[in-house]
């Protein structure tokens, strides 16, 4: 098995280095010489497989190019021509220089000649193309410039400055721009003379070209010169983009001189410039800065002053925080907001009774909002706590309500004891937003101590917000008989009849048998309250196993609407079955029918019905398009069991139909 | 590891400017970006102060972000660029009529629209070939921008986009929404905070590359610019089937790997906090589409891996269908997912999920990227997905793409942004046509 693998290998070996590809490659560029779009590009595909192969292999590399040169021939589809230089791109050596330099005499195909061209850094390469520039005319030249500009060839630096001076102003920039690429002295030389003659159509390009210049200069370490180019693009006769981009540069290399720049600039007219000019604000390295940038705040338009929060905030040392603390008083709602949000992300403990003091302040909802969310962020936990806790007890209302659910956030389930503790009072709105933030942060172990309060609410008002919060609390106990157990505890102890109707409705969240066992009790309650909500509870029943409970109220109600609420109940029941609708959901139909007292029950059970798809439904529709008072619910019901078992039961619904027509 | 928490920068509202605006300066105010000038009474922002956008390029994915540009008040859309006239009027109409007005302008050849002094910034969703071209001619006209990606075809294009932008002080959002949405933040936020422990590897899917079937060239149709619509790409005939799948060809796309995975790759380095650097390592394989049958040139199923110089991982897939792609956070105590097509995230151990406490909204919106645009153009301070953040993630897809195309194992300096191997290295430019100068 070894020497076999060895011979298999050794045979794989010899083949690898054989010029094997010869034969088949002479065909696939015959194949690949054809090409146009449309045609199957197997050829061209191998030829890229080729290309991977060739990778590893410096020999197949060499026979591929010389391919890919006889591809480029005329009599090849410029198609294929194209695909060659792709080709070339990738692979393309000295080899090739020689075609390509014909393609780029012509305009038609320089465009391909620079695709392989402009990849190669070889000398040989640069060299084709700036030899090509002295001969090619027209559009072809923009081509030829961009290239020798990406290949920042100083050699052909003075064939470009000529060209900045072309009557066709396309030309004339792509060499400007080739000219900002290469930037060495001459060229430097030739964009200083542009910028004096200052002629609008290539401007920018010159603009361009400068900014490029005076990057590399800095770049290299002649700040000086760098600077006084930036110094002309600042002028405010420049457009606004080359200014926020020239003070930026300024900013980055002169670091010495950056933060009085950044006061020029806030003390100067310019008020485009100086949001640039604060945003630098933030990356400043000096230990005074935010000290001395906060000074300039009450000099700002408010707009302006949060900008330079934002920007102090991003400092984050104690000079900044101090000042951005002072802001969230500021009388202007910008600079307020700008402050509050700032703090709620750098402060601590010291930030409380200032955010407090803007929450007393404010009657903005968007504001209340966001005063919240910084609360909630502030650092510090065990100290910030202690001082929103403390600060909460002292208020009321609404600004109770906000710290009620600032503590929740900071604390989660660790606040449900004060979360409890606050549903005791009479006060409406921390009520509401302890029970909202309990409806987020209980768990099942907190379920016990929420039924109490919920049975024991000294305001109305927050009944429903106490009821979701339990519901909330049930959903998460996943053991259902346990969320059962924990009412049945309740109910016990419960001596009042509101309190077990409340009780009462909650066993719809855990449906099980000892529930519905209760509600059936229940049902024969001394007190009417009692009875009617385990009716309206069994209603909403989710399963059937309360069918034959609510079919029994159904026939013998202790008063009419008991029996209208069981009818719902069970037309809703019977609705859920639907989709997978059965023989024993059809029995549950026909049940209904015969508990129909009146045509609009039928009418009821007939728009349930509608959505069963099985046969039967059929059955018991078509018989009521006789009665007139419900034909048009049972014509519409026919219609559509009809088309919903057509696939399955294609005679019975066309029958159907026919007899609905 | 643990990764600081990021500081999100501040973040003012629409209508905080615009009571700010009125205390601050009165009737007399200058126009310009920043927003303490004039307002109306009613609370809207005057037309005077309004940043004023215009659209290059206005396909589907344009109609089903523009309306998230459109809900700003406190922006004003009045022009519209695209090469085919049908397009470009229907744009139109759809601005008019959210406007209600007929004041929107039809510019067939974008750089006329670039030199309209009264346009601020613009929303570029052309072709992808059109990316880098589109931002850079908008950032030398002096116009701030939200770029679909990817933003850009080559290593190269997008080095040029980083450069422009940095040199013309131009604010650019990078169209990977996804920095912007609730689901997506929670989970980077996750990570970062070391919730699954320490990060070793990041699974990415995006769905299997699509077929395009053989098809021949036909005359333009009216109303189509052709030479336009190639724009930087050296031509070809038009071909119907081509041109609407463009996106599965190396000229004009670069199939799911890109398409897709530069949301991710841009999700994956945010979390990683490497926004300005990138993996060392790539490797894969592929399957190709079948020549016989299809002309599509981008792969069909591909698995390829990359790896960052502290032993991060990181797969993507590109297989099983549109409604599969995910990321996924894996490390040493667990992992977080996020699902792209439910936008639900799931996660183990499962009480990571008890810490979200904000409602996801789902990645089609773009609107809090778009108003994340808006602050920076406001502020001049960089926005969530700058140029080097888009292009350091593209540039992974871009690497990952090279990788399957030469069938390689490649090594990447991010630094010096170079592969140790030549013909990798010549992948990462292309030459465009004339005249477009980049």
């Amino acid at each position: 098995m070894k020497s076999q693998t060895l011979t298999i290998m050794t045979v794989l070996g010899i083949m690898l280095t054989l010029p094997l590809y010869a034969a088949d490659l002479s065909q696939l560029l015959a194949d690949a010489a054809k090409y146009e779009s449309g045609q199957s590009v197997e050829p061209l595909q191998k030829i890229e497989q080729l290309l991977r192969d060739s990778v590893a292999r410096p020999d197949l590399q060499a026979e591929l190019e010389a391919a890919m040169i006889k591809l480029l021939a005329p009599g090849s589809t410029f198609e294929a021509r194209r695909f060659a230089c792709q080709q070339l791109t990738v692979i393309g050596t000295d080899a090739s220089l020689p075609v390509l330099a014909e393609l780029l005499k012509n305009e038609e195909t320089a465009g391909i000649a620079c695709l392989a061209l402009g990849c190669q850094r070889l000398p040989k390469a640069v060299e084709v193309l700036r030899n090509a520039l002295t001969t090619v005319r027209g559009r072809a030249r923009i081509q030829l410039s961009i290239a020798l500009g990406n290949h920042r060839d100083v050699q052909s630096v003075r064939l470009l400055a000529e060209m900045t001076h072309d009557t066709d102003a396309d030309v004339a920039c792509a060499a400007i721009i080739a000219l900002g690429k290469i930037a060495d002295k001459p060229s430097c030389e030739s964009i200083a003379a542009l910028r004096k003659e200052a002629r609008p159509v290539i401007a920018w390009a010159v603009a361009d070209a400068s900014l490029r210049v005076a990057e590399k200069l800095a770049a290299d370490g002649d700040r000086k010169t760098a600077l006084a180019i930036y110094t002309e693009l600042l002028q405010p006769a420049q457009p606004i983009n080359i200014q926020r981009g020239t003070l930026a540069a300024l900013f980055s290399i002169d670091k010495r001189g950056v933060e009085q720049r950044i006061l020029d600039v806030l003390h100067g007219s310019d008020s485009t410039l100086k949001p640039v000019a604060i945003a630098a604000i933030a990356l400043l390295k000096s230990r005074g800065a935010s000290r001395k940038f906060a000074a300039e705040l009450p000099k700002l338009r408010p707009c302006e002053q949060a900008l330079m929060i934002e920007a102090l905030a991003s400092r984050g040392d104690t000079a900044a925080v101090s000042v951005i603390r002072e802001n969230i008083l500021s009388s202007d709602a910008v600079v307020r907001r700008s402050a509050i949000v700032a703090v709620g992300k750098l402060d601590g403990a010291a930030a409380v009774p200032f955010l407090i003091q803007a929450l007393v302040k404010t009657q903005d909802d968007e504001e209340i909002q966001t005063i919240e969310s910084a609360l909630g962020d502030l650092k510090g936990n065990k100290e910030t706590n202690k001082i929103i806790m403390e600060e909460m007890k002292r208020t009321a209302g609404n600004i109770r309500s906000v710290l009620i659910s600032v503590i929740a956030k900071r604390c989660g389930h660790t606040a449900v004891p004060v979360l409890i503790e606050e549903t005791a009072g009479t006060d409406v709105a921390p009520i509401k937003a302890a029970f909202h933030s309990l409806a987020r942060f209980s768990t099942g172990d907190d379920l016990p101590v929420l039924l109490e309060r919920l049975v024991s609410l000294k305001v109305p008002e927050v009944r429903s917000d106490a009821e979701s919060a339990v519901v909330r609390t049930m959903a998460r106990i996943e053991n259902i008989s346990s969320r059962t157990d924990v009412v049945c505890a309740a109910l016990d102890k419960s001596s009042n009849n509101e309190s077990r109707c409340l009780l009462l409705r909650l066993l719809l969240n855990c449906a099980d048998a000892k529930a519905l066992a209760i509600l059936k009790a229940a049902l024969k309650d001394n007190n009417p309250d009692v009875r009617e909500t385990a009716v309206r509870t069994l209603t909403n029943w989710p399963d059937n196993s309360a069918w034959d409970t609510l079919i029994e109220i159904r026939r013998q109600p202790e008063k009419e609407l008991f029996g209208t609420l069981a009818l719902r109940g069970l037309v809703r029941l019977a609705a859920k079955q639907n989709v997978a609708a059965d023989k024993d959901s059809m029995d549950r139909y026909r049940q209904l029918f015969a508990n129909a007292q009146n045509d609009d029950e039928r009418k009821l059970v007939l728009s349930a019905l509608a959505g069963a798809v099985h046969p039967d439904a059929l059955q018991l529709a078509l018989p009521l398009l006789s009665n007139s008072a419900v034909s048009a619910e049972a014509k519409m019901a026919v219609k559509k069991i009809a088309e919903a078992i057509k696939d399955k039961h294609p005679q019975i619904a066309q029958d159907a139909l026919q007899k609905a027509k | 590891m643990i990764i600081p928490k990021s500081k999100l920068s501040v973040q003012f509202t629409r209508r905080h400017f615009l009571k700010a605006t009125v205390a601050a300066t009165g009737a007399f105010a200058i126009p310009n970006l920043i927003p303490a000038s004039a307002l109306g009474r009613d609370g809207s922002v005057a037309p005077s102060n309004r940043i004023v956008f215009a659209n290059i390029g206005i396909g589907g994915r344009a109609r089903h972000v523009m309306p998230n540009f459109l809900a700003q008040t406190d922006i004003v859309f009045t022009a519209v660029s695209d090469c085919r006239s049908d397009r470009m009027k229907s744009a139109k109409d759809m601005i008019d009529q959210h406007y209600g007005n007929k004041d929107c302008r039809m510019y067939p050849d974008f750089r006329e629209l670039l030199a309209q002094k009264d346009i601020d910034a613009v929303f570029i969703a052309t072709g992808d070939r059109w990316h880098t071209t589109a931002s850079i001619y908008a950032a030398r006209a002096g116009k701030d921008m939200y770029c679909e990606k990817p933003i850009s075809m080559t290593i190269s294009e997008g080095r040029s986009l980083v450069e422009t932008c940095r040199r013309y002080g131009t604010i650019y959002q990078g169209g990977t929404q996804r920095r912007s949405t609730a689901s997506y933040r929670f989970a980077v936020e996750m990570v970062r905070q070391g919730r699954i422990g320490r990060l070793h590897t990041v699974e990415i899917q995006v769905w299997t590359g699509p077929t395009i079937p053989h098809g021949k060239p036909t005359p333009v149709p009216e109303g189509w610019d052709y030479d336009t619509w190639l724009g930087p790409v050296q031509w070809r005939p038009f071909v119907p089937a081509r041109v609407n799948g463009w996106n599965y060809f190396w000229d004009t796309g670069e199939g799911p790997i890109i398409g897709m995975g530069c949301h991710y790759t841009d999700q994956m380095q945010w979390a990683l906090g490497r926004d300005h650097t990138g993996p060392v390592e790539f490797e894969g394989h592929c399957e190709w589409p079948d020549p016989v049958k299809y002309m599509s040139e981008t792969p069909v199923l591909a698995e390829t891996r990359c790896r960052y110089a502290d032993g991060i991982n990181c797969v993507m897939y590109s297989r099983k269908t549109f409604k599969d792609r995910y990321i996924r956070y894996i490390g040493d105590e667990g992992w977080i997912q996020v699902d792209d097509e439910t936008n639900e995230v799931t996660a183990e151990p499962k009480s990571i999920l008890n810490l979200r406490d904000t409602a996801g909204i789902s990645w089609t919106n773009a609107g809090d990227h778009v108003r994340n645009l808006i602050d920076s153009i406001r502020s001049r301070r960089p926005t969530i997905c700058h140029p080097e953040a888009a292009h350091r993630s593209q540039t992974i897809c871009q690497a990952m793409n090279i990788g399957l195309r030469l069938g390689k194992k490649l090594r990447w300096d991010p630094v010096k942004e170079r592969f140790d191997c030549e013909e990798a290295n010549r992948m990462r430019h292309r030459e465009p046509r004339t005249p477009w100068l980049i």
